[in-house]
C-alpha cells in the first residue's frame, strides 16, 4: 500500500493523539493492549521510552507503510518508529 | 536576493528563512572570527502592531566544519523563547521602552545559546548578565525605543566560555537591485546592452531601508579549529573552516480547531540552510530547491551538475548578444565555481600573489562559506581593502568568508560571467564585458558599524520610509 495521504494523514495524527490520550490515564496503554489483543510487536520502544512516561504530552502517529505496519510516533522532541500490521491497518480504516 | 525567499517553501515560512551568512576575522578583534546568522527577510520597520522577532518554534543554528569532512564539528544552537507582559494589550510597547527589564515592553524575547561538539550539548552563561540572555525590542521609533543605541547595546553579552553574542533586530546589510536583476537579468549600468535594451542607470538598493533579524557571534579562533590552536599561518592545514547556517521546525505541527494555538511535536527537521550567498538562489533549479534546503551539505555531490553547468552561464549570452562569446563558446564543467563554492579554493590556483586559499583539504563537495581564518582582515576601508573580494585582489573578503560589505552579487555575477575560470583553466580568456559587469549597487554605509555586531542599529519605523511614496513607477525600459 502506498503511504498515506495527507489528508489520511492528518485523520492518523487525530486518532494517534486521542490513542495516546488513553494510554496516558490507562496504565499499560494501547500498546500493550494492542499487543496483547492482535498480537502486535511494540519493535521500536525501549522500556525508559514506554509512552506512558508521556502523559500530558500530545502524541501523533503516521503510517508510512500500512501493509508493512510502519507507524511512526510523534511525541516531544523525537520520535519512535513502531512496527504493528494490525494496528496500522485498524488506524486506516478508523479514519475512512 | 543571498538568500531572502530563494526557494518555494521557506519563502512562505520568513521566520526560518536564512538570509545571510557572513564569517570573517573580526576586524577589531584579529583573534576572533565573527559569524552572522541573517533571517526574517524584508522587514518593513514600521511593520507593527506585531513587530519582527525569531520564531520560539524554530530552531536556529550555526554550524563549523573544521577538518574538511563537510559535516560541523561544532553547532551553535539558538532557542528563543517570547513572554508578554501584559496580554490584555494590543500594544507591543505600553511606554517607553527603557531598559531590556522594562515593563513597559510588552512583547519581550530571551534566548538560548548551546554550543555542540564532540557529541556534547553545553548550555552556555553569560558573565554577569541575565540567563536566558534578552534580545533587544525592535527599533519602533522615538517615542516607543527613544534611546535604541543603549538597548542593543545592553543586548551584548561575553559568554563565560569566551563567546560574544547578540541576538535581534539589525539594518539589512546585504545590497541588491531586486527590481532589476529580476526583470529578466537587467544590469542597470549595461541596459543598453540587454536584449531588450534600456537606459544605462545606477543600481537601485532595492532593500537600503529593510531590517533582518540577526544572530552575531564573536568566537575565538583558537576554539574553531581542529586542534583548539590558533592557526600558525594561512597554510596551516587547520587555518580552514566552513560555516553554514540552518533553521529546523519540528517534524508535525497540528492546529488545534477553535483555539487559534499550534502543537509542535517530533524532531526538528531542516527547512532552511545557507553557505555561500545565491548558490540555492540562482544555481540551483527550481525543482530542487526545496529539496536543497532539507539536505546537509555533506551531500552536495547531489547537486553538483547545476554548479558544474550553471543556468547563468547561459543566460547571460542571451541576455547581453555578443558581449560573451567566450564564455557562450564554454563547455567544460566548470571548476572554478565547484572549488569557489563547494570545496574552498586551493592556494595554488589563487596564483603566486596569493598562494594561499580557503581549500580544507580533501575533495568533500559541500557547499559552506569558507574562511581561512589566517588571513589578515584588510577592512572595512582600509588598506588593500575591496568590495570584490578576491577579484579585487582582496583575500580577506569573499569568497574567503564573506564580511558585511562584500558585494556579493557583483562578485558572483563576474565569476560566472568567466571572471574565475582562468583560475582553473589558461586556455580561457573572459570576455571584455566581464570588467563592465556589476549590479551597479553601492554598499550602504548606514547599513554597517565598525564594532561588534557589525550590523547596525535597526532603521527606526517612525521614519522608514521618510516619506510617502509616491505612485506606482510604471515605466518601460
Amino acid at each position: 500500500m502506498p503511504e498515506v495521504t495527507r489528508r489520511q494523514f492528518i485523520r492518523n495524527a487525530s486518532i494517534g493523539a486521542a490513542a495516546a490520550g488513553v494510554l496516558a490515564v490507562g496504565g499499560p496503554g494501547i500498546l500493550s493492549a494492542v499487543e496483547a489483543t492482535v498480537g502486535g510487536s511494540p519493535s521500536a520502544l525501549p522500556p525508559s521510552q514506554e509512552p506512558n512516561a508521556q502523559e500530558g504530552s500530545d502524541v501523533f502517529a503516521r503510517v508510512i507503510d500500512a501493509k508493512a505496519g510502519h507507524i511512526k510516533i510523534f511525541v516531544g522532541e523525537r520520535s519512535v518508529d513502531y512496527t504493528d500490521q494490525t494496528l496500522a491497518q485498524t488506524l486506516l480504516q478508523a479514519a475512512r | 536576493m543571498s538568500s531572502h525567499r530563494e526557494a518555494p517553501a521557506i519563502s512562505k515560512d520568513p521566520v526560518a528563512d536564512s538570509t545571510d551568512v557572513y564569517a570573517f576575522v573580526s576586524p577589531d578583534a584579529q583573534s576572533t572570527v565573527t559569524l552572522i546568522a541573517n533571517y526574517v527577510p524584508l522587514q518593513e520597520p514600521a511593520g507593527g502592531p506585531n513587530f519582527f522577532e525569531f520564531g520560539d518554534d524554530v530552531l536556529y543554528e550555526i554550524h563549523i566544519d573544521n577538518t574538511g569532512s563537510g559535516t560541523p564539528a561544532i553547532t551553535y544552537q539558538f532557542r528563543f523563547t517570547t513572554t508578554i507582559t501584559d496580554p490584555g494589550t494590543f500594544l507591543y510597547a505600553t511606554g517607553p521602552i527603557a531598559s531590556l527589564t522594562d515593563p513597559n515592553w510588552n512583547r519581550r524575547q530571551t534566548y538560548t545559546v548551546t554550543k555542540v561538539q564532540g557529541g556534547v550539548s553545553t548550555l552556555l552563561t553569560p558573565m554577569g548578565g541575565p540567563n536566558p540572555l534578552s534580545c533587544p525590542p525592535c527599533n519602533i521609533g522615538p517615542r516607543s525605543t527613544p534611546n535604541y543605541a543603549a538597548l542593543s547595546g545592553d543586548a551584548i553579552y561575553r559568554l563565560s566560555s569566551g563567546e560574544m553574542v547578540f541576538a535581534g533586530q539589525r539594518a539589512e546589510g546585504f545590497f541588491v537591485d531586486l527590481g532589476s536583476i529580476f526583470d529578466l537579468g537587467d544590469l542597470r549600468p549595461l541596459s543598453p546592452d540587454q536584449v531588450i535594451p534600456g537606459l544605462a542607470a545606477a543600481g537601485i538598493d532595492t532593500i537600503a531601508d529593510k531590517n533582518v533579524h540577526s544572530i552575531t557571534i564573536q568566537v575565538p579562533i583558537s576554539s574553531l579549529t581542529s586542534n583548539q590552536q590558533t592557526p600558525t599561518g594561512p597554510n596551516d592545514p587547520h587555518a580552514v573552516i566552513g560555516v553554514y547556517t540552518t533553521a529546523s521546525r519540528q517534524t508535525v505541527t497540528a492546529i488545534n480547531p477553535g483555539t487559534g494555538t499550534h502543537t509542535n511535536s517530533g524532531p526538528f527537521t531542516q527547512v532552511s540552510r545557507l553557505g555561500s550567498p545565491l548558490v540555492n538562489e540562482v544555481v540551483v533549479p527550481m525543482n530542487l530547491k526545496d529539496f536543497w534546503n532539507s539536505q546537509p551539505p555533506v551531500n552536495d555531490s547531489q547537486f553538483a551538475a547545476a554548479v558544474q553547468h550553471p543556468e547563468l552561464q547561459n543566460l547571460l549570452p542571451a541576455l547581453y548578444p555578443g558581449a560573451f562569446p567566450n564564455l557562450h563558446a564554454y563547455t567544460k564543467p566548470r571548476a572554478d565555481l565547484v572549488a569557489i563554492f563547494a570545496t574552498g579554493i586551493p592556494g595554488s590556483v589563487i596564483g603566486p600573489s596569493f598562494g594561499v586559499g580557503t581549500f580544507q583539504g580533501g575533495n568533500v563537495i559541500a557547499e559552506m562559506l569558507r574562511l581561512n581564518m589566517a588571513i589578515t582582515p584588510t577592512g572595512p576601508g582600509g588598506a588593500g581593502t575591496s568590495t570584490l573580494g578576491l577579484l579585487g585582489n582582496d583575500l580577506a573578503g569573499f569568497p574567503n568568508g564573506r564580511r558585511v560589505t562584500d558585494d556579493v552579487v557583483t562578485i558572483e555575477l563576474k565569476a560566472v560571467a568567466g571572471a574565475t575560470i582562468p583560475l582553473v583553466d589558461h586556455t580561457f580568456t573572459p570576455d571584455a564585458a566581464v570588467a563592465s559587469v556589476s549590479q551597479g549597487v553601492a554598499s550602504n554605509a548606514a547599513a554597517y558599524q565598525s564594532t561588534f555586531p557589525y550590523l547596525a542599529d535597526p532603521y527606526p519605523g517612525f521614519s522608514n520610509p521618510a516619506t510617502t511614496p509616491s505612485s506606482n513607477h510604471n515605466t518601460s525600459p
